[in-house]
């Protein structure tokens, strides 16, 4: 793992166990993160992104279990270690959450307590890492609330989640995960649940505060035209598996797989990015292809000359990289 | 909070009227009337009673006045603070009811307190520990709690503790302090003996708010705040102890509310198995003879009581929880 | 997260019973009431005696105790009881029972013993188990008629069992119509009815059960008590069920399954009969599950204060209603049994409720592994 990389996981595998028997929701991923960029995972629910960002915090509940693989974190000038090999009770653990890795959620209407004030929802994070007091911890959730965007930071303090709109209460959800200056951020779905303007607006918050942290992004969502606004390189994901992954250019533009095809093909107008109209004929088959008739991704991933890679048999891949 | 407050009260009063007409009609129910009770009473203690004595005492209860009117007479005296006369105890209600409800107020009052003390720390312990041996063994006793019925733990206690103590555990005092008056003495003579009556009558409701709060904590602890204080770095016990306890002791104080009358059954039954001054020996006495005055009296008095309860916990549930006191 | 994809392919029923399965305690709780229901059912033949016939030689005599080996034949295939022997302590008064040795009844079983009529259609005497009509057996013990409690313990079965299933069906219908109109209509209904539960739950149950059994007029034949009584415990206990079921038809009228078969023209009584209660009937079921033990011990307080079924009736509370005060559990423990037998069944049906709560929580079951 080189010094480029602050995140690499490999050959990760989570299983579900149910009534019937064992479900596997991740078989075996792998793939990396490069230092200050922003990789985001695109998939449709139930691909495993989700999944893949809660087991980076080891935030998997029973009956799920990671049963294989390594996640490796390399926080600068510290050694690299495996998240995965930590004792769930240990000090590194718990220094890892929130301090190291800090995670947003998809719905800010659940993700703060209804009963306690957004300061000491915020502050509860600087007091479990720093050994700072209550005074000092006051100042920085009030100074990080106001660069979230918060008017009247001190006096908002104060007062209960329900006085939030949805927007609001995920820049303060952003606030409570960055005011450790965490060096990788994990955004889960941070914008599916708002609208539109709003959208973009936390968007370009979580850009801005990316490059002023300096952190690294691991960004989950459905959504391409967000993966386009925000991230640098792509990982797609299906049921589990990883089809393709490369710079946002190269897999949007030209993407090799035909599930990102179809998934790009089955987004509305986003000019400059759609690489090939498809016909109706396709996309019709694209929603069957979602709902797991055709099984893609038993295939190994195969590394390119680019960087890139891709889960299809060398003579498909010749195929599409022809113009 | 103070308009809150005064919408509750005012809530009440058409609660407590429907219970009283339910009460007038609880006592019109027992085929016969007053007087041909007072009649049977008067003639077991072989009186004579002439036709003019009934006819008399028919005017004097206007029996023959129609049902609203005499609905209207009684719930009239009632309010103030007349509650009727018992045929049985020849005895205005006044006179024998106010000691025992008192002392059905101490022992309800006092089971809720253990029976919280008890349940809170158990339901959460369960639900940390969900399926380790500590849980099972907690919901084991806690089914035998709910499942024994509350007189037969009463005479198993009383058996226990004459065989052990070798005292008698039956009444609130010894004998010889029953009439004292109020002493240090006899403050320490009643801690001997409600602990019998609390543990009984609390064992049953604890049970049950061990699984409400266990079950409210589980349900809490999949609330995805939790999850992002658990991404937060927050420590599970830490966690357990600021989010979901904070929230599930909500649900926990509206318990004040169902828990009451259940606490009151209980203390009825009990306090007749283990003979205490209260109202359950009381009100089965009334109840047997068809006393109907004095027995509808104690319904009434407890129906009150406890919807006095219910109105504290409102009040108690809006000074915790922030959004209902914005409301 | 990532759903298992399999459990698609599985009807909601069969996962549900794959659930609760897992609960052992639960499936042994369900088998342990069918198989007391069973026994209450044919109670006269599993019984030794008739409920009131009396054995003058067995005042208060306590349990026999079943033995295998004899003294002098060593052990045998059949087991036995021994008579009783009874002195009266001279100091106390007490009657003191021992086994008496010369005489010995065999246990027969499925052979012919006590006549009895079978649920009053015809007549019979085989029992599954009894001892020549020369001796007696009183597994149990006596009461201080000399009544046989085992029999008496399972003819209390008949009633208090059936009294709780009874009671609860009526709380069902009682229950899911009242709620269900206040859910489904809303408004001004909705406001009495919620008034209404409120004032009923706001009033100490036992002593309103209290008051309306003792207003029970005297004169009734005991099946009228037995049905007043059952009345009279639902007449309470339909507010709690009836909330549930409102709560859910509110919840429901707004899903976005029941505005869809709305918008289709479903008529309203094929939306709560098709769409609304199929969806909460498992929590319905469920309720109901859990509410018997509470009828049970309802009729079991009542009668043991002697204001609900009363003798010649035979019911667990009647008979505990012996049990009055703790010099006869000094001196008569075994009139307790029926108290054992209570606390048994209120326990199965808890367990019994509980499991299938959990397996009928579409949501729940992967938390209850």
């Amino acid at each position: 793992m080189s010094q480029e990389q602050i995140l690499s996981i490999n050959n990760l595998t989570v299983e579900f166990g149910s009534e019937l028997g064992t479900q596997t929701a991740l078989h075996g991923i792998s793939f990396v993160m490069q230092r200050g960029r922003t990789t985001a995972i695109v998939g449709e629910s139930g691909s495993g992104k989700s999944v893949t960002a809660y087991s980076t915090l080891r935030l998997i509940e029973a009956p799920g279990r990671i049963t294989a693989g390594e996640i490796l974190f390399r926080p600068t000038g510290l050694p690299v270690f495996d998240i995965l090999a930590l004792r769930p009770d240990s000090d590194a653990l718990y220094n890892l959450r929130g301090n190291q890795i800090a995670m947003i959620f998809q719905e800010p209407m659940t993700a703060l307590s209804p009963v306690h004030t957004i300061g000491n929802q915020v502050m509860e994070a600087i007091l479990t890492h720093r050994p700072v007091g209550k005074a000092e911890a006051f100042m920085q959730a009030t100074d990080m609330l106001r660069r979230v965007g918060i008017n009247n930071a001190a006096e908002r303090m104060h007062q209960y989640p329900f006085e939030f709109s949805g927007g609001m209460r995920q820049r303060v959800v952003i606030a409570m995960a960055l005011v450790c200056q965490p060096e990788l951020l994990i955004c889960d779905e941070p914008t599916t649940a708002l609208d539109v303007t709003i959208q973009a607006e936390i968007l370009a918050l979580i850009r801005d505060l990316k490059d002023e942290f300096n952190s690294s992004v691991l960004f989950i969502t459905h959504d391409l035209g967000v993966v386009a606004q925000i991230a640098d390189d792509v990982v797609v994901m299906h049921q589990g598996r990883i089809l393709e992954s490369g710079s946002v250019r190269q897999v949007l533009k030209s993407p090799l797989h035909p599930y990102t095809r179809g998934l790009l093909g089955a987004m509305p107008g986003l000019p400059g990015l759609q690489p090939r109209r498809h016909d109706k004929a396709r996309r019709l088959a694209t929603v069957n292809d979602s709902q797991g008739t055709t099984d893609f991704g038993q295939h190994p991933l195969i590394s390119l000359n680019d960087g890139r890679r891709v889960a299809l048999p060398q003579a498909k891949i010749d195929e599409a990289l022809k113009p | 909070m103070s308009g809150f407050i005064l919408r509750r009260l005012l809530a009440m009063i058409p609660t407590l009227l429907i219970i009283s007409v339910i009460v007038f009609i609880l006592i019109q129910l027992p085929p016969g009337d007053i007087i041909s009770a007072t009649l049977a009473s008067l003639q077991q203690q072989g009186m004579e009673v002439s036709t003019e004595q009934i006819a008399a005492l028919r005017a004097q209860y206007n029996l023959d006045d129609p049902m609203v009117v005499q609905y209207l007479r009684w719930i009239t005296h009632f309010v103030q603070g007349d509650l009727g006369y018992s045929i049985k105890y020849q005895q205005p209600v006044n006179t024998l009811i106010w000691d025992r409800l008192g002392y059905t107020v101490l022992i309800a009052v006092a089971s809720l307190l253990f029976t919280w003390a008890l349940a809170i720390p158990i339901g959460i312990y369960s639900a940390v520990r969900q399926y380790g041996f500590g849980d099972y063994f907690f919901t084991v006793v806690g089914l035998l709690g709910l499942a024994i019925p509350n007189f037969m733990l009463a005479l198993i206690l009383m058996y226990c503790g004459y065989s052990w103590f070798g005292v008698s555990v039956g009444g609130l005092f010894s004998p010889e302090l029953a009439e004292a008056p109020w002493s240090s003495a006899k403050f320490m003579d009643l801690l001997k003996h409600i602990w019998i009556p609390m543990i009984v009558i609390g064992t049953a409701g604890t049970a049950s708010i061990m699984r409400v709060m266990r079950a409210n904590l589980l349900d809490e602890l999949s609330k995805p705040y939790v999850v992002t204080a658990r991404a937060k770095g927050v420590r599970p016990l830490k966690l357990i102890m600021k989010y979901p306890v904070r929230i599930a002791i909500n649900p926990f104080i509206s318990t004040i509310g169902w828990l009451l009358p259940t606490l009151i059954s209980g203390e009825a039954i009990v306090s007749i198995v283990l003979n205490l001054p209260t109202t359950g020996p009381l009100l089965l006495q009334a109840l047997l003879s068809q006393d109907m005055y004095l027995a509808g009296s104690f319904i009434m008095l407890l129906s009150i009581l406890t919807v006095l309860g219910m109105l504290l916990s409102d009040i108690l549930l809006a000074a915790l929880d922030p959004r209902i006191r914005y409301e | 997260m990532s759903s298992p994809q399999l459990l698609q392919d599985v009807s909601s029923a069969r996962l549900t019973w794959l659930r609760f399965k897992r609960h052992r305690l639960a499936l042994a709780s369900g088998i342990f009431l069918v198989v007391i229901y069973l026994t209450a059912g044919f109670c006269e033949f599993f019984a030794v005696y008739e409920p009131n016939s009396r054995n003058p030689r067995a005042i208060y005599a306590p349990p026999q105790q079943v033995h295998f080996i004899d003294p002098v034949e060593g052990f045998q295939l059949r087991p036995f009881v021994y008579g009783y022997h009874l002195t009266i302590n001279p100091d106390t008064w007490v009657r003191e029972y021992t086994e008496d040795h010369s005489q010995k009844f065999p246990l027969q079983f499925f052979a012919p013993g006590e006549a009895y009529q079978f649920w009053n259609l015809f007549g019979a005497s085989r029992h599954f188990v009894t001892v020549p009509d020369t001796g007696y057996l009183h597994l149990f013990g006596t009461d201080k008629l000399g009544r046989d409690i085992f029999s008496r313990v399972l003819y209390g079965a008949r009633i208090s069992l059936s009294l709780g299933l009874l009671g609860v069906a009526l709380t069902i219908v009682l229950g899911v119509l009242i709620g269900g109109l206040a859910g489904y209509l809303g408004g001004m209904v909705d406001n009495v009815i919620q008034r209404t539960i409120e004032v009923l739950q706001s009033i100490p149950t036992l002593p309103l059960w209290m008051a309306l059994s003792a207003a029970l007029p005297p004169h009734w034949s005991p099946l009228g008590v037995y049905f007043g009584i059952i009345v009279i415990l639902s007449f309470i206990q339909w507010t709690g069920l009836a909330r549930v079921v409102r709560g859910r038809f509110l919840a429901l009228r707004e899903e976005d399954f029941v505005v869809a078969a709305r918008l289709l023209g479903a008529g309203r009584l094929r939306i709560i009969f098709r769409h609304l209660l199929p969806s909460f009937m498992s929590h319905i079921i469920t309720t109901a599950t859990l509410a018997i033990p509470g009828m049970i011990l309802a009729e079991t307080a009542l009668s043991f204060l002697g204001v609900g079924l009363r003798a010649p009736i035979v019911s667990w509370g009647v008979l505990l209603q012996q049990a009055q005060n703790f010099q006869v559990i000094i001196l008569t423990p075994w009139l307790l049994i029926p108290g054992v037998f209570v606390v048994l069944v209120v326990i199965a049906f808890n367990l019994l409720g509980d499991g299938m709560r959990d397996a009928a929580d579409p949501y729940g079951g992967s938390n209850s592994a």
